[in-house]
């Protein structure tokens, strides 16, 4: 685990329950699906990539389009916003039933024969995991960045595409 | 009007025919023709409760692409049920059950059963979504809620397996299913027959048969649709039953009179 991810973890962990170890460790997870992006989006400079990025949606999903994220580690990120969701709209809501899906997930994201444990699952280890594992990948993308984005042909070529289908289209 | 649970199995079972979809389609053909039919899939698994509301429903294809062109290119073209979608809206409240015209349709855990059961998608087909944020108790409870459909011609019907474990599935034709899987497909039959429906609700205390059976509550909580909705006198009986890789049940029963 790298400093940012003990620093993390620690962080969390200190924190009094699961419930607030989720609420206050996911906005981090967030920013760092973000910064997944940043670093695996190919350089370009036409690209206004902090307004994409920024506005994304769910950048989780575009992390797990970029399979920077495993099925089972982006069901288990899914599963945690979701107990942080209903938690906050309700704090008295029954969410074990959520925690095991996604330490199920979680276990077979790493191997898919750990089916049963005897330990029961944990919220904030969870996050813990999911931040460590990638701020790895987030390491190893900004090591070794993408190659930069296909080259945006202006041969003379394209302009008589242009003209001959406007031809075409305005008869 | 009988209610049903099935168990759908692989996505190719909607072009198959086998001894599955023989069973489905004899199946239906003993039970009154239905005004509409109701369906919960194992695969609306989303979070809240909602209920498809377009008038020509979309035909789902969820699955992945190793699957061949010939499922890709599989419609249901069933038409919605706007009645049913106020009536089932009326019946669940105070739960709010939202109409939803865009995002979902009839998926592979409802058409591959209608495909053969309902052969000329002439009858209309309204889904329900199971609220992945709610636990099991809450499903059982707003199937109970449903009940008046059946009296009204409507057929309702659960889609999952009782046994899914993808992760230990093994590909294997005619293969045993594992021990922990017959034992626990066993248990639920015992617990169907003595109408134990407190069991079935707490299946994760059934220890660890249940655990690695119901790995993920999704395929087995279209079975608490189905049983909510028996009436004192009505058993269960078993449509077909068998087992799919190993790790997939296939039982699928009928509850009536």
């Amino acid at each position: 685990m790298n400093g940012n991810a003990a620093a993390f973890a620690a962080t969390i962990a200190a924190l009094p329950t699961e419930n607030a170890r989720l609420h206050a460790g996911l906005p981090e997870l967030h920013a760092l699906f973000r910064d997944l992006v940043r670093a695996a989006a190919p350089p370009n400079p036409q690209f206004e990539r902090e307004r994409i990025i920024a506005q994304a949606p769910n950048p989780r999903e575009l992390v797990f389009l970029l399979g920077l994220l495993s099925e089972g580690e982006n069901e288990a990120a899914l599963l945690l916003d979701l107990i942080d969701a209903v938690v906050s709209a309700e704090p008295d809501a029954v969410v074990a039933h959520i925690l095991d899906e996604a330490w199920y997930y979680l276990r077979t994201s790493i191997d898919a024969n750990w089916q049963l444990d005897d330990g029961a699952p944990c919220a904030g280890a969870a996050l813990a995991y999911l931040f460590s594992v990638l701020t790895e990948r987030l390491d190893t993308l900004r090591r070794s960045p993408p190659p930069a984005a296909l080259a945006v042909s202006i041969e003379p070529q394209r302009a008589t595409l242009l003209r001959s289908l406007r031809d075409k289209m305005s008869e | 009007m009988p209610t049903a649970f099935f168990g759908h199995g692989s996505p190719l079972n909607t072009i198959a025919t086998n001894r599955y979809s023989r069973a489905w389609r004899d199946y239906a053909a003993t039970l009154p023709v239905p005004r509409a039919i109701l369906v919960v899939s194992a695969h609306w698994y989303v979070p809240g409760t909602r209920i498809s509301a377009a008038h020509q429903p979309r035909t789902i294809h969820d699955f992945n692409a190793n699957f061949p062109p010939r499922l890709f290119d599989f419609r249901y073209p069933a038409r919605g049920d706007r009645t049913l979608v106020e009536r089932v809206v009326d019946l669940a409240r105070p739960i709010r059950v939202e109409r939803d015209e865009t995002t979902w349709g009839i998926d592979h855990g409802a058409y591959s059963i209608l495909a053969h059961a309902f052969t000329a998608a002439a009858i209309p087909v309204v889904a329900l979504s199971i609220d992945r944020s709610k636990p099991a108790a809450y499903h059982y409870e707003l199937a109970t809620r449903l009940a008046p459909l059946r009296d009204e011609g409507v057929f309702i019907f659960g889609s999952g397996n009782v046994v899914h474990n993808l992760e230990l599935a093994e590909r294997t034709a005619d293969a045993e299913p594992y021990d922990w899987a017959q034992r626990f497909d066993d248990s639920v039959r015992e617990l169907l027959a003595a109408r134990d429906h407190e069991s079935l609700v707490n299946y994760h205390r059934l220890g660890p048969d249940a655990r690695l059976s119901v790995p993920t509550p999704e395929h087995y909580l279209p079975l608490l649709y189905t049983i909510a909705l028996q009436r004192g006198s009505e058993r269960v009986s078993t449509i077909v039953d068998g087992f799919d890789f190993r790790a997939g049940s296939m039982l699928s029963i009928s509850i009536a009179a």
